[in-house]
């Protein structure tokens, strides 16, 4: 939010760059104006609110200023005063795309959909290249029910910035809602490749079901432990509602307990072609591997996947890891196989360590 | 007509509760509401596990709309710990806010709905909303065909519906509207909402669907009510009765009593992966959810409550067959139309009181099954229409008596108005047949040689007389059944019980009447009812019959008691002063009026005047004092500034003012002015009962006048019962007084009473200014007169026969003239007048068959013989006068 803020603020400075020279009555107003626009920059709302407001008793008619006050105070959090001082400078001058940028942006925090998809709408139809607008009008038209609309202007995101992942997960979720999930699937995974981690959950979840995409339960772990690494507690909920199939805990016909134990093992080969330089070698861990080139960092998370993902070497040697340590590279009870193993224990996989 | 006044009552009661909106339904429902509140336990279904949000789980998740992601997992977990449906009160079509999840968390909502196939949702329907917003809502899988629908559906729009992915997955889909009654309450619900071409089942039901497993078009709907199997559990079909309009009366259950459980315990367990905890809780249960923040409460009978809860009550009434039903509308018509009817009968056929109590017995009886049929056959009874239909019944019926008993009292009062006229022509009649025979008679002993033909005459009079006076004698008869008729409808037939009557009489002793009489008592009563008001009191009776002490106990009983009591005999004022004596004059106003002077109605200002022998009063008398008594004001003679006085007027008349008013001798507006209450005080010869309390109350009081101990016999006791007093209680008075300074005997026997046969007992008052006095105060009423004179009637017939011949020469003939003359009264003058004329014909009759005046005159002595002889001079003036005017050709 922060951030966005200091954009608009910094746009906003340059409309005033290319301002001409004031008369000299009204240089006094043009100054505080500067100073409000460089508070409202370093985050100093307040401040840039009581700057602003001396440069409008100077000068009324100055719309920069009225606009940079409707920014302060919406930085303020006075949503409604920021709305009414916003209105008056659009009324005076409506082509203020920056003002009408806010207003949208103020309109969207009071949750006055209606008003603020209209002044999206207005906004788009002046500048259809604003992408913060398209994505804003996504968030309200969703808000408002229009499903279709949503998905327009996520689509309106993208075509200018194809890198969005987050303006993509939502056209994928938009989609999903629609239950058109032969377009929402590419679109979850394009984000789940970029790291969108509630993405990653999303096209487990298409692999897991088969929605778009063709079912595969070992390429849904795959997605799944990567986003419950970046801490998606879905994830981590599927995850341990497979391990329970798994392990014959659940009230799955024993034909679902197969093919959820050969995921798990499909997972863990596929985990090998991460590192292609290393060789598999039958029934051992990629962690261990790992360990026997002497590459200890990166064996422990591996290591962690591997029993997670229900390999009983793999726990093995944690345990030993957990137990020992390796001299000169790994201490003793490390916290993240500790943590692991405490996380194994609540899912009722081992005793907890003691 | 007991039949027609239930028929009419139950009509206006229905309309009554029909339009008798909050009100009446509250008056409908109150059994129903008492008896949900206070009703032994209603059953619980141990199959409904309520989450509830509470207060510890607001502090976690916040107070607005939770994240729907939290309910994601929820829905996960509780699938997997076994909950057999899951009920969310999350509705479709709303999406989350972005600050609470936003699209992301719908998704996963509608991931784990799609996962478990066992969630139920509500949807957001409008029973009266104009148009739907856009985002119209396909059909769900979960509702029946409307045209399975035998029953008449309210009619429901959807007013959003923009996830549809979260709908479609869900298992179920169910409204969550709610009957709402005139007063406000919910109680019942629509079990199915048209929505386009398919029936929405209520979301309860569809939980209760998802829960047994039973597909839409396994659902039999039938007028009357829904049937739910079960296949494959064994179990008997569920059946849930609606009513008409395809609703279910909710049986419902305390709130505190359903199985609730915290959300946050519930989360806890999730939260800590408490498997065993969750699957003992939910496995196996219908698991209902109340997550949202409170929206609308409604009005239930167990106190507010949300929709979802309601719909909550509705599924625990499914799952524990707990259900009651109204009474049909035929039913409740009909029932309504027997309790009014019969209460109809009730108040016709008994006397008020015993048609209360049965009134009473029989709203007592209907409240006692209002109260056990819930119970006892699962019906509820309808209350306002039976009852309020009782209560327009007995008020009708009660009114209808009332009325019926006016009419014949008025009709009563016509019949003896016509039969009165009767009796003047039958009088007359008897009269000259009377003089007829006796000439026929006379001419027998004088004529031996047409003694047959006249004998044969004799005997056709005779007969003809026999008959007349028979007709007369039965026509009296008839107005004294009817006289008596009217008193008793007078006083409206009421009847007394003892408690009653014994207070009436110590409060009758307390203003000295003395009476065990029930008529005289229900008079009393009246009059004491009456005397709170103002309302001007019309006392009639006979002379002696104590209209003076009900006058003065009026006064007395009257918050005017502390003022003045002024009586006033109007027969007694001089008529040159009546003016001067009603209403006082000023000094100097005519000659002798030397001070200033106070009339009656002065002195009687915030007091009672009594007018007593109002009947006396001259016609231009009566105006004036109808005009003060229309006004309350009035002049004092000579004054030019008007009086106000503040006076309750009773009057009293031992004349029939109303027949006074059909003779014109009374005014009739003055009448009606008078007439607030009429007491018609029966005379003692009607209440026999009453001689001996009031014989022993006079001669204790002649006794100790006398100083003496004085007491009766018993056979003077039943001499003075069997006397007719026709001066009634005062002439008893007399008597006493008269035995007991008469005799010297210590107890009085008959013969000291000196009782004499009606008749002897009056002079010989031979006197025609006497006898005109006595006619004039009769009203010229021929057997009363003859009775206080002790005469035969015929004697006096004769006198007033003469009377009228003298009046008439003296007004030349005039009968009107001479009427008014002999009346004293213009009030009076008809009458008068009617016999007058009568008489004239008579005996212009009686001439006409002669030639010449002496020998109609002879033959006048012969049938008038009973005339007096200064009379008769009167009489030969007059047929030498008919004689003189006769043409000649009409002589013979």
């Amino acid at each position: 939010m922060s951030r966005f803020l200091i954009l608009l603020a910094i746009a906003q400075a340059g409309c005033v760059g290319v301002a001409s020279s004031p008369p000299t009555p009204q240089a006094r107003a043009q100054a505080y104006l500067e100073q409000g626009q460089a508070l409202i920059a370093r985050g100093e709302m307040a401040a840039a609110a009581t700057a602003l407001r001396e440069a409008l008793r100077r000068e009324p008619d100055l719309i920069q200023a009225r606009a940079s006050l409707g920014l302060a105070l919406y930085g303020m959090g006075d949503l409604d005063a920021a709305v009414d001082e916003l209105r008056a400078a659009l009324r005076r001058q409506p082509d203020a795309v920056t003002a009408r940028l806010t207003l949208a942006t103020a309109l969207v925090a009071k949750q006055d959909w209606a008003a603020a998809r209209i002044e999206l709408e207005q906004l788009l139809n002046e500048r259809p290249d604003l992408r913060q607008a398209h994505y804003s009008l996504g968030v309200v038209r969703y808000a408002l029910g229009d499903l279709n609309g949503a998905i327009e202007a996520y689509r309106g995101v993208l075509a200018g910035d194809p890198q969005n992942h987050d303006a993509r997960y939502n056209l994928a979720l938009m989609l999903r809602l629609v239950q058109r999930d032969a377009e929402a699937a590419p679109e979850f995974l394009a984000a789940a490749q970029a790291g969108h981690a509630r993405a990653q959950y999303f096209a487990g979840t298409a692999y897991a079901g088969g929605l778009g995409v063709e079912r595969d339960l070992a390429v849904a772990i795959m997605w799944w432990f990567r986003a419950a690494e970046q801490g998606v507690t879905q994830a981590d909920e599927a995850l341990a509602q497979l391990r329970q199939v798994a392990l014959g805990r659940g009230r799955r016909a024993s034909a679902d307990r197969q093919a959820v134990e050969q995921a798990f093992r499909d997972y863990r080969i596929a985990l090998w072609r991460d590192f292609p330089n290393l060789g598999a070698n039958g029934d051992d861990t990629l962690g261990g591997a790992l360990l026997r080139h002497g590459r200890v960092r990166e064996a422990v998370p591996v290591l962690i996947r591997e029993a997670s993902a229900l390999s009983e070497p793999a726990q093995r040697l944690l345990e030993t890891l957990y137990e020992q340590g390796i001299e000169g590279q790994l201490p003793a009870h490390d916290a993240r196989i500790l943590g692991y193993f405490n996380r194994a224990a609540a899912e009722g996989l081992r005793a907890p360590v003691r | 007509m007991a039949a027609v006044i239930g028929l009419a009552a139950t009509l206006l009661a229905l309309g009554v509760a029909a339009l008798g909106g909050a009100g009446a339904t509250a008056l409908e429902w109150s059994v129903y509401d008492r008896g949900v509140r206070a009703r032994a336990p209603a059953p619980v279904s141990p199959a409904l596990l309520v989450v509830a949000r509470d207060p510890a789980s607001e502090a976690r998740f916040g107070a607005g709309s939770w994240d729907r992601a939290v309910l994601a997992r929820l829905i996960t977990s509780l699938s997997r710990a076994g909950a057999a449906a899951i009920g969310f009160d999350v509705p479709l079509g709303q999406p989350s806010a972005p600050g609470r999840g936003g699209a992301s968390s719908d998704a996963l909502l509608s991931q784990a709905t799609a996962l478990t196939n066992a969630v139920v949702y509500p949807i957001s329907l409008e029973l009266t909303r104009a148009a739907p917003l856009d985002g119209h809502l396909a059909a769900h899988r979960s509702w029946l065909p409307g045209a399975r629908m035998p029953l008449a559906l309210p009619a429901a729009l959807p007013f959003a519906g923009p996830l549809p992915g979260l709908a479609q997955h869900a298992r179920a889909v169910g409204h969550t509207l709610a009957a709402v009654d005139p007063d406000g309450v919910v109680r019942r619900v629509p079990v199915f909402v048209r929505l386009d071409d398919a029936a929405v089942p209520s979301f309860g039901l569809a939980l209760a669907m998802a829960f047994m497993d039973v597909r839409p078009d396994q659902v039999v709907v039938a007028r009357g009510g829904v049937v739910i199997p079960q296949p494959g559990s064994g179990l008997a079909p569920v059946r849930i009765p609606l009513d008409g309009r395809g609703r279910a009366l909710v049986s419902y259950a305390a709130p505190q009593r359903l199985n609730l459980v915290p959300f946050l315990d519930i989360w806890t367990a999730i939260d800590e992966r408490r498997v065993e905890t969750l699957q003992r809780l939910v496995d196996g249960k219908i698991v209902l959810v109340l997550a949202e923040p409170a929206r609308g409460q409604y009005r239930t009978p167990v106190g507010p409550m949300s929709d979802v809860l309601i719909q909550a009550q509705l599924l625990n009434a499914v799952l524990a067959g707990s259900w009651l039903r109204e009474a049909p509308l035929g039913w409740t018509l009909l029932g309504a139309l027997v309790v009014a009817g019969l209460t109809a009968w009730l108040c016709l056929a008994l006397s008020w009181w015993k048609a209360l109590g049965g009134v009473a017995v029989l709203t007592a009886g209907y409240v006692v099954a209002l109260l056990l049929s819930p119970s006892l056959i699962g019906v509820l009874l309808p209350a306002v229409l039976p009852l309020g239909a009782v209560v327009v019944a007995c008020a009708g019926a009660l009114g209808w008596n009332q009325l019926a008993s006016a009419y014949r009292l008025r009709h009563l009062e016509g019949e003896v108005g016509k039969i009165r006229e009767a009796l003047v022509g039958q009088e007359s009649t008897v009269e000259a047949l009377e003089e007829d025979l006796e000439a026929a008679r006379a001419a027998v002993a004088r004529s031996s040689g047409a003694e047959r033909e006249l004998l044969q005459t004799a005997e056709a009079l005779r007969r003809q007389l026999g008959e007349a006076r028979a007709q007369e004698e039965q026509t009296r008869g008839q107005l004294r059944d009817l006289e008596r008729e009217l008193r008793a409808a007078d006083t409206r037939q009421v009847q007394l019980d003892d408690a009653e009557q014994e207070r009436l009489r110590r409060q009758c002793a307390e203003v000295s009447i003395i009476t065990r009489d029930p008529g005289v008592l229900a008079l009393f009563r009246d009059l004491e009812k009456a005397a709170r008001a103002s309302l001007p009191i019309l006392i009639l009776g006979e002379p002696g019959t104590g209209k003076e002490l009900f006058a003065r106990a009026a006064h007395r009983l009257s918050p005017r008691a502390g003022g003045p009591f002024v009586a006033v005999n109007m027969a007694a004022i001089p008529p040159e002063l009546f003016e001067s004596e009603l209403f006082g004059h000023v000094k100097g106003s005519f000659t002798g009026a030397v001070a200033e002077h106070r009339g009656y109605f002065e002195q009687a200002d915030r007091g009672t005047i009594f007018l007593d022998e109002v009947g006396e009063l001259r016609a231009e008398h009566q105006s004036k004092l109808l005009r003060v008594l229309q006004d309350k004001t009035f002049y004092r003679v000579g004054a030019t500034r008007s009086t106000v006085v503040d006076v309750r007027v009773v009057a009293a008349s031992n004349r029939d003012l109303e027949r006074g008013i059909a003779e014109g001798w009374f005014r009739e507006d003055l009448y009606f002015r008078l007439k607030g209450l009429v007491l018609r005080l029966p005379p003692l010869r009607d209440r026999r009962q009453d001689v001996g309390p009031l014989a022993a109350r006079f001669l204790e009081e002649a006794a100790t006048e006398a100083a003496r101990r004085v007491t009766l016999s018993e056979a003077a006791l039943l001499a003075l019962e069997r006397y007719d007093w026709p001066g009634n209680v005062r002439e008893l008075q007399h008597c006493l007084r008269q035995a007991v300074a008469l005799a010297d005997r210590a107890v009085l026997a008959p013969e000291d009473l000196r009782l004499a046969p009606v008749g002897d007992a009056r002079g010989d008052a031979a006197g025609d200014a006497a006898v005109l006095a006595c006619l004039r105060q009769h009203g010229f009423d021929m057997q009363a007169t003859a009775r206080a004179l002790g005469w035969d009637r015929s004697t006096v017939t004769q006198r007033l026969k003469g009377l009228g011949f003298r009046a008439l020469v003296e007004s030349g003939g005039d009968r009107r003239k001479a009427a008014l003359t002999l009346a004293g009264d213009p009030a009076l003058g008809r009458a008068v007048e009617l016999k007058l004329s009568e008489y004239h014909e008579h005996l212009l009759r009686a001439v006409a068959g002669f030639d010449s005046a002496e020998a109609a005159l002879a033959a006048c002595r012969r049938r008038f013989k009973n005339l007096p002889e200064r009379h008769f001079r009167s009489l030969e003036f007059l047929v030498r006068q008919h004689f003189e005017r006769r043409p000649p050709s009409a002589r013979v």
